[in-house]
């Protein structure tokens, strides 16, 4: 393996970060916790000739309460961070969930939010949960900030709407209405340090606590080129009550939402097996979790 | 163009000149002779590189040298007090957790952080918070019983004092 070779800023403040990518547009990449770019970087997969690390700035990490039960969380944040955090394992349980097991407990210490969703691996596993959970991303640059919803965030592997002068500075959920619940569930074939074979995050949101489904969102991960809803189960629970047997008819509506490939870790029809079950496994604990009891 | 590195490592105070896109591991066994940090996969999967990091267990391969700046780290030198070794090193080489040696040092430092955030880990535990350290050689069963047998002793350290 060899290395390429480019400079590194480690600007103060976010301003001093557009500034630096805007100066370099096209030239330079945003570095956080490196745990995917110094890979690239050694493989020479991508050349940059400046790399901007965000490592200094506080203001970019931490998990904030907006006041009103919602979070705003920096993409500097460590995967070990949002793991940790009571309020997103309470509030976003689905998004604590994949925080806490992908990589290793070493790469946790360092990959970041932001990178996961920036450097938008199909297999990326917070994805899915920032989706489900209606979370928003922050975008700024020198000529603004705007916002994009995490749905239209991801747009195939590696390509995102983030334009290269601009830094994601932070990622907002609004609080979920009461009777809420998420899960996050992924299938690989070894216990750590191993790319999701087939992921599925589930959010429901129940009328009452014995009511039937107001809302609900299942977003797949891994199963297409960027993270997918399964509009096919959501339409079959929607309205509905979260009896078994409706749970088990949305888990299968959600294979037809998919389009998997056969690659090494597996073959489409295992992908479309694991849907099915990984779906029907989430949609049961967010609907415990949204009924008040965890599970 | 080189720039300036300070950091601290294993309690020793260094102000290097490095080249922007080295890495820490390369830092450390390069110019600061530390060459109990392997390098095994040189792409965060192996964990041979670890070491601690402002308190935390990191894939050394990973992190840019000049990310390191101004921040601590200890590598598997700055675990044994001169000829004392430390309750993790000494039970590793009691329960035989070592053959070729490679993974030792990372696995050890892991375990270190491991116990410090969990003085009193279950087996499961132990097994899942090594989970980010291979080793080819032992099957791991003797590296646990080490890592169980020190959080014991140390515990037990604990306990004993005044």
């Amino acid at each position: 393996m060899g290395m390429v070779h480019f400079d590194v800023v480690q600007p103060a403040s976010v301003d001093e970060a557009i500034a630096s990518l805007a100066a370099h547009r096209g030239e330079a990449e945003v570095v956080a916790g490196g745990t995917d770019l110094l890979r690239e970087l050694r493989m020479e997969i991508k050349r940059p000739r400046l790399l901007v690390s965000i490592d200094r700035i506080d203001a970019l990490r931490g998990v904030e309460d907006d006041g009103y039960g919602g979070l705003r969380i920096g993409p500097a944040t460590t995967m070990a961070e949002l793991a940790a955090d009571d309020r997103i394992r309470t509030r976003f349980r689905a998004l604590a969930e994949a925080a806490s097991w992908m990589g290793s407990p070493q790469i946790r210490n360092r990959a970041t939010y932001g990178g996961n969703l920036c450097n938008a691996r199909p297999c990326a596993d917070t994805a899915p949960p920032t989706i489900v959970c209606d979370g928003e991303l922050l975008l700024r640059s020198e000529r603004g900030t705007r916002q994009v919803e995490a749905d239209a965030f991801m747009t195939g592997p590696g390509q995102t709407v983030r334009e290269p002068d601009e830094i994601c500075e932070a990622i907002q959920f609004k609080a979920l209405p009461a009777y809420s619940g998420s899960a996050f569930e992924t299938v690989t074939n070894r216990k750590a340090v191993e790319i999701t074979i087939t992921s599925a995050s589930s959010r429901v949101t129940l009328e009452a606590k014995e009511g039937p489904v107001k809302e609900i969102r299942v977003c797949l991960g891994s199963v297409a080129p960027r993270p997918v809803r399964a509009p096919s189960a959501e339409a079959t629970l929607r309205a509905k009550l979260p009896t078994d047997e409706n749970l088990d008819a949305a888990a299968a509506a959600a294979v037809a939402d998919a389009t998997p490939i056969d690659d090494l870790r597996g073959h489409a029809s295992y992908r479309n097996w694991m849907i099915e079950v990984l779906v029907r496994r989430t949609l049961e604990r967010a609907v415990a979790q949204a009924r008040g009891g965890a599970a | 163009m080189k720039k300036l590195l300070e950091l601290t490592v294993n309690g020793v105070h260094h102000e290097l000149a490095v080249a922007p896109h080295r890495t820490l591991v390369e830092v450390l066994r390069e110019d600061l002779g530390l060459t109990g940090t392997k390098i095994g996969c040189g792409e965060g999967d192996c964990g041979a590189c670890t070491v601690i990091l402002d308190g935390k267990a990191v894939n050394s391969c990973l992190v840019l040298a000049l990310q390191a700046n101004g921040r601590e780290v200890t590598t598997i030198e700055g675990l044994a007090r001169g000829d004392r070794l430390h309750p993790l090193q000494q039970a590793f080489v009691d329960h035989g957790a070592i053959q070729c040696g490679y993974c030792t040092p990372g696995m050890i430092l892991r375990a270190h952080t491991l116990l410090q955030e969990n003085p009193d880990p279950s087996e499961r535990e132990v097994r899942r918070g090594i989970a980010g350290n291979l080793c080819r050689c032992t099957g791991y069963h003797k590296i646990v019983e080490a890592v169980l047998d020190a959080a014991s002793r140390m515990r037990g350290r604990e306990e004993r004092k005044p």
